[in-house]
């Protein structure tokens, strides 16, 4: 009796033991393992590849997966979809543990910038020379991907925002798209007039709200200062940067964000423009697909140019892109490199449209009646939205700021100069 | 060493393992980060000494207020959240009709998880289309009427009862079972000697629960520490960092700033913090014992 | 306890104030209810608390298959089912040493695994991913059973402690007169009359494990082997936010602990009872 005990526990703890110790052979995740690496897959052999993409409006990288069989039939890929903040912290865990997916999708800016800096993504300089990428890619969509002169990146979308609003919205409030600030501004006090909420922002997260934040202090910094202060080269506190937090308050009192906007999900405040409630709300490029995802008609919408009475006039851009594993070598590297720019070829680009292309010769899909407006928006120059502009800690304070600006908890002079000592507080570290 | 003196390890061997493996060895290695300024990639950790705990408590007005929270949160969860489900347990703990129906219903929110229970309250809170707005509008309370999440003032409060919904059932069975345990004897010789209801309560329902109450405060306390789902799913920690807790903004320092050193230096504060409350708990227990 | 009767309009007050809290309880249910039987467009154009226009069934299907809610909910049984019983004989082994063999640092050991249930997960987090890495087993199974089983440990050994320390000492007596070991007498003895014990647990252990949100976030990847949680808050029908589906499988993925807590509810409270006596 007590023998077979015995034998049972020390099965037991073996198990567990061994299970500390071995299993290699399952884990799917071999892309980061650089003992792994080594036993390069033979040609003909199985590739596997695992990639990390958002999730909304992502459905089609499992069909474009399916057609690259044809390409190659021996490349396995497998797909994670994430949430939009949760990708962001997922990629951040699986960098500290260096776990990394051999692809990811990531944000320019500071929110791709992580990865390049700490030497976790691939050195694409010389790919992107060989393969002529500056003939392939829109050259902002590349200098996005690009840091300290290396290229970090395969472009995959560049993205502008503008103010989209329900046609039959502005009709009734007999609107035309506003020329001016001033006649931006009237036409908030129309639409409130007219019964409908007239800023459909939702601060959940905060970055929905940074998209009128960033276009007031663009209006009131002008490009110049507003370039310094995203570079953290300029104090924030500073009158331009009071007159935007004014302006928050000023609105918020004025009742033209919608009920409870500070908590409230981006994607309920869109859903109030598909539903013809609201006014009008900054989205970009994506957001013909987006409408049409979620069954609605994108041609009952349109866009126009946030009016920041500023020469030159510019509209909020930003690039998303995919990242490579800096642990890829031989077959495996090249079969990523070669899906990647699949991915982002104009090939998958006009069959699954519904997004921006950041690669050069691709259609203006009829899906996307907007596409070309937008881009032409940026024909005058563009700035790098403020998420991926300044540093997280940074945008977490802004984030914090502009809510609290909403309830008067803080002043917005008060609100400039927390902002200013954060960004003082990371400039101090980072040093 | 004889087999004597090593069989209560073989036993006890399993559970350290993993129980080292899992949590302590990793626990003790973020302390030891909590001492460094660290991206949590880059090969060279500066050491900065206590400065991040300094800088947490000095600088950083969000810790501060994720604190707070965490206090909060710890003492309405012991009034409210305690209190109703002794409550509960006392009137379901007698034969009675429905008494499993009423058990397994404020029991039954306790088997779902915070995300679940999250997206469901966040409806209900909705300010426009929610339950409860559109209630208080029905019967004529239209100027009680708040975007609960919004309001930095009602937010936490509002996260709270969602956690008060879901949370009730654990204490209201700890309770029951505790009540179980209690003999016959006491109450029936308290009533022989006149004694009203309210004081058979007070002088002998609490007394014999002791135990029991050693047991829920401490979970309870842990728990309050710890809450991090629920608040990470409705609210994300706003509006205005209104209702961030230790737990949500160690989570963002660490995985959205990459500021491994000061999300350590969270974490072993809200370990700190715990073992002040809970080191009378375990001393009591274990001296009690007389294995 | 108390077989004070009570009077009469007491009871029905205890009554009125029980049942008006029990429907309190059950309203948020209802609406989850209420909005996986609706359509898209059902849901936009009415309040979320109407009643369906007509009553969409077939959202349960969809969000089975569609919503891949049959892989998650796969995934995560076997989780549970290998999880649940290995952690409760590891916790169970450790609360028999603590009891029931004589060792100095019984105590200590003790307060030792308690001071594991004051540990934040979050506080673990990095430094097990580069553990799980380290041991390449990273988005596996045996790597998930060893994560989830240490996280359950502490509680598991203060219930069990708790109870195994009510079974009186003469009971293990008898077995050693019978000639058991302490195997022997862990099996035939304890086990069996701490059952109510470890049925409790069962139900803790297995929401928990069933519910739980953060190490799954964090350590499956692999969209295979996704969990119920993590599956829930990517879920994705046809359209991005399709919230009927999105509800329909909040309602399909709780059935589960349901049916464990039904089936193990009859131990539930005198299974807590022996361990909250301390």
């Amino acid at each position: 009796m007590k023998k077979w005990m015995c034998a049972l526990v020390s099965v037991l703890l073996a198990a567990l033991l061994l299970s500390a110790c071995g299993s290699s052979s399952n884990n799917s995740n071999g892309g980061t393992n650089t003992g792994k690496q080594s036993s390069q897959p033979a040609a003909g052999e199985k590739v596997k590849l695992s990639i990390w993409v958002l999730n909304a409006n992502w459905d089609w990288v499992e069909k474009a997966v399916e057609d690259y069989r044809a390409v190659d039939p021996n490349l396995e890929v497998e797909v994670t979809h994430y949430e939009t903040d949760p990708i962001k912290e997922a990629l951040k865990v699986a960098a500290s543990s260096r776990t990394l997916p051999d692809m990811w999708f990531t944000w320019g800016g500071s929110l791709g910038s992580f990865y390049p800096e700490n030497g976790l993504t691939l050195d694409l300089t010389q790919v992107a020379q060989d393969h002529k990428w500056s003939e392939i890619y829109n050259k902002a969509a590349l200098d996005m991907a690009t840091y300290d002169g290396k290229v970090a990146g395969i472009p995959i979308h560049l993205n502008v925002l503008g103010m989209w609003y329900p046609k039959s919205v502005f009709e009734q409030a007999k609107l035309a798209p506003p020329k001016t600030f001033a006649e931006f501004e009237a036409s908030l006090e129309t639409l409130k007039q007219s019964g409908v909420v007239p800023l459909a922002f939702g601060s959940k997260g905060g970055w929905h709200t940074m998209r009128l934040t960033e276009q007031l202090l663009e209006h009131f910094a002008g490009p110049e200062l507003h370039d310094k202060l995203s570079n953290l080269e300029a104090s924030w506190n500073d009158p331009a940067v009071v007159k935007t937090f004014e302006k928050l308050s000023e609105y918020t009192d004025k009742g033209y964000f919608p009920k409870g906007y500070s908590s409230l999900d981006p994607a309920e405040a869109d859903n109030l423009i598909y539903q013809k409630q609201a006014g009008m709300v900054s989205e970009g490029t994506w957001f013909d697909g987006t409408i049409s995802s979620e069954g609605f008609d994108n041609t009952e919408f349109d866009v126009f140019k946030f009016p920041t009475d500023q020469k030159p006039e510019r509209a909020t851009v930003f690039s998303e892109m995919f990242q490579l594993n800096a642990e890829l070598q031989g077959a495996k590297k090249d079969a990523a490199i070669k899906f990647g720019e699949y991915l982002t070829s104009a090939e998958v680009m006009n069959k699954y449209p519904g997004r921006s292309p950041a690669v050069l010769n691709a259609n203006m899909p009829p899906e996307m009646p907007h596409l070309k407006t937008l881009l032409d928006h940026a024909n005058d120059g563009g700035f790098l939205i403020t998420d991926q502009a300044l540093p997280q800690e940074v945008v977490q304070k802004l984030f914090e700021a502009q809510d609290k600006v909403a309830f008067k908890e803080w002043t917005p002079q008060q609100a400039a100069e927390e902002m200013e000592k954060a960004a003082a507080a990371y400039k101090a570290k980072s040093k | 060493m004889t087999l004597r003196n090593l069989k209560p390890w073989l036993f006890l061997s399993p559970a350290l393992l993993v129980y080292l493996t899992v949590i302590f060895v990793p626990a003790v290695y973020t302390s030891y980060l909590s001492l460094f300024r660290w991206n949590g990639v880059t090969p060279d950790k500066q050491f900065v000494g206590l400065r991040n705990f300094i800088d947490l408590f000095m600088v950083d007005n969000v810790f501060v207020k994720a604190l707070k929270n965490n206090l909060l949160w710890m003492v309405g969860s012991l009034v409210f959240i305690m209190g109703f489900g002794l409550l509960l347990a006392m009137l379901l703990n007698r034969k009675m009709k429905g008494r499993t129906a009423f058990r397994g219903i404020f029991y039954f929110p306790y088997v779902l998880s915070g995300i679940v229970v999250a997206s469901g309250w966040a409806w209900m809170y909705n300010p426009t289309q929610g339950f409860i707005n559109k209630l208080l509008e029905t019967i004529g309370l239209e100027s009680w009427t708040h975007a609960w999440l919004a309001e930095p003032k009602t937010a936490l409060y509002a996260v709270f009862v969602a956690a008060l919904w879901q949370g009730v059932g654990q204490p209201m069975v700890l309770f029951l079972a505790g009540l179980q345990t209690i003999p016959q004897e006491p109450y029936e010789a308290a009533i022989i000697d006149g004694a009203k209801r309210r004081q058979t309560f007070r002088y002998i329902t609490l007394p014999l629960l002791r135990e029991t109450f050693l047991i829920v405060v401490a979970t309870t306390m842990i728990g309050s520490m710890k809450v991090y789902d629920i608040i990470y799913g409705m609210t994300g920690g706003g509006p205005a960092e209104s209702t961030q807790v230790l737990a949500s903004w160690m989570y963002y320092q660490t995985f959205r700033f990459a500021n491994i050193g000061t999300g350590s230096a969270i974490s072993l504060t809200l370990v700190l913090i715990t073992l002040v409350v809970i080191i009378p708990y375990v001393y009591y227990t274990t001296k009690k014992s007389h294995v | 306890m108390e077989e004070m009767r009570l009077h009469p309009a007491l009871n029905a007050a205890r009554y009125t104030f029980l049942i008006l809290l029990a429907a309190l309880f059950v309203i948020p249910i209802v609406f989850v209810a209420f909005t996986a039987l609706k359509t898209r467009a059902d849901l936009a154009s009415h309040p979320f608390y109407y009643f369906p226009e007509k009553i969409q069934w077939g959202n349960f299907l969809k969000a089975w298959q569609q919503g891949k809610m049959s892989l998650y909910m796969k995934n995560t049984a076997f989780i549970c089912l290998v999880k649940v019983p290995l952690g409760i004989l590891i916790e169970a082994l450790a609360a028999f040493a603590l009891t029931r063999l004589k060792f100095k640092w019984s105590n200590g050991m003790f307060a030792f695994f308690l001071v594991g249930m004051m540990v934040p997960m979050q506080a673990t987090l990095v430094p097990l991913n580069i553990f799980l890495h380290k041991t390449n087993l990273v988005n596996t199974y045996p790597g998930l059973f060893f994560i989830y089983v240490g996280f359950g440990i502490p509680f598991g050994i203060l219930i069990l402690r708790g109870f195994f320390r009510t079974i009186p000492k003469e009971l293990d007596e008898a077995a050693l007169i019978d000639g058991c070991g302490d195997f022997g007498k862990f099996f035939r003895i304890i086990v069996p009359l701490a059952l109510p014990a470890i049925a409790t647990l069962v139900i803790f252990d297995f929401m928990a494990t069933w519910n739980e949100f953060l190490l799954a976030q964090i350590f499956i990847t692999d969209d295979k082997m996704k969990l119920i949680t993590t599956g829930l808050m990517s879920f994705r029908g046809e359209r991005a936010t399709d919230y009927p589906l999105l509800n329909a499988g909040v309602l399909i993925s709780i059935v589960p602990t349901l049916v464990v807590y039904l089936l193990f509810q009859k131990y539930f409270v005198s299974g807590l009872a022996g361990s909250v006596k301390g």
